[in-house]
């Protein structure tokens, strides 16, 4: 089955943003011996500016990544394993937080399947977890613009014949600081006890 | 009345109590059978089992299906380069004397469209074929696993 134009163009960009993403992390140093998941990059780097949805239908940018640190996870609502086991992760995360006023961490959810992902499916989807969870979406080139900004491998599988179709992406959990910036990323194996620790830490350390 | 006809059904009834009733040494066993619940609305579940051969041949889970999904597929999750990709495969091999884990984050059975809202405590039915020729009808428990808070 030919696969449409569109998603052709996603798998080369999602090939370019996967070398790119390499390429900037590969001379990384390793994780801090005080951080048992966590990856901090040696300097915090300004986000890609945005302008999607939340899954109440309103813009959103950039900007609502500031004022608190914010877990940012790639992922689809028709992914049965991975999504489901991150999302519950971070929500957890969050949940050693609680009554922390700004230092809790947020956790948002970029859904890199925009298509089948509207604001309501996605409001349904996240509150499951945690009614606070920041899902966006939006126009599919402005996600996927999005996703190769943050260095996201998003790849487009075929459709099959009963109309599915599945995305292979990037695991990473990203950590954005309070001034909006890229400070590191958690990647796999996710685990709620090491990253809340790596976190209070940071925060602590931070005030 | 001919006289063949008793003897065959003998024949038959003698190969379905094989095919049903493995020896307690024989077979395959299959342990901890759970979906996991997934958020209103979602389309895709994941279904997840133990499954050990304790019998002295290779047998492959070949096929599962069951009246609750729209189709199931058998998929392994694989971490490559921080990417993860879901790969169907066609048949999982059972090795003798082996366990197979189908758990989060690797083998699981994809469960597509389910035809009711399932909510934990629900048990669906799932019939698993195996290359032997056995097939096999499970219950398995929709579970909650969120962290409480």
């Amino acid at each position: 089955m030919n696969m449409p134009r569109t998603h052709l163009l996603i798998v080369a960009i999602a090939l370019l943003a996967a070398v790119v993403g390499f390429l900037a992390f590969r001379d990384a140093p390793p994780p801090s011996p005080v951080h048992q998941a966590l990856t901090l990059l040696p300097e915090p780097r300004p986000l890609p500016s945005f302008n999607l949805i939340d899954q109440h239908g309103e813009p959103i940018d950039e900007q609502a990544l500031t004022g608190q640190w914010h877990l940012v996870f790639f992922g689809f609502t028709h992914c049965p394993d991975i999504c489901p086991m991150t999302l519950q992760t971070l929500a957890a995360v969050r949940g050693r937080f609680e009554g922390e006023g700004a230092g809790r961490p947020g956790v948002v959810f970029v859904s890199i399947d925009p298509a089948r992902d509207g604001p309501d499916m996605l409001g349904d989807y996240l509150a499951y977890y945690d009614p606070d969870i920041v899902g966006i979406t939006g126009e599919e080139a402005a996600v996927a613009e999005f996703a190769r900004a943050m260095g996201v491998a998003v790849i487009m599988g075929e459709t099959d014949a009963h109309g599915h179709y599945n995305v292979d992406h990037t695991t990473a959990v990203f950590l954005i600081d309070p001034e909006g910036r890229l400070a590191g990323l958690f990647r796999l194996p996710h685990r709620v006890d090491a990253m809340a620790q790596d976190l209070g830490r940071l925060i602590g350390s931070r005030g | 009345m001919n006289r063949r006809v008793p003897a065959a059904l003998a024949a038959l009834a003698a190969l379905l109590l094989t095919a049903c009733g493995p020896g307690p040494d024989a077979g395959v066993l299959i342990e901890d059978p759970w979906i996991r619940e997934a958020p209103p609305g979602a389309r895709a579940l994941a279904g997840y089992m133990r499954l050990e051969n304790r019998g002295d041949a290779p047998v492959a889970l070949l096929l599962a299906n069951s009246d609750t999904f729209e189709r199931i597929e058998l998929h392994h999750t694989l971490q490559v380069d921080g990417t993860m990709r879901m790969v169907e495969v066609d048949h999982v091999p059972l090795p003798p004397g082996e366990t197979v884990a189908f758990a989060p984050g690797g083998l699981h059975l994809m469960l597509f469209t389910p035809r009711e809202p399932l909510r934990a405590g629900d048990g669906v039915t799932i019939e698993l074929t195996f290359s032997d020729g056995t097939a096999r009808d499970l219950r398995f428990e929709v579970r909650d696993v969120r962290e409480r808070r």
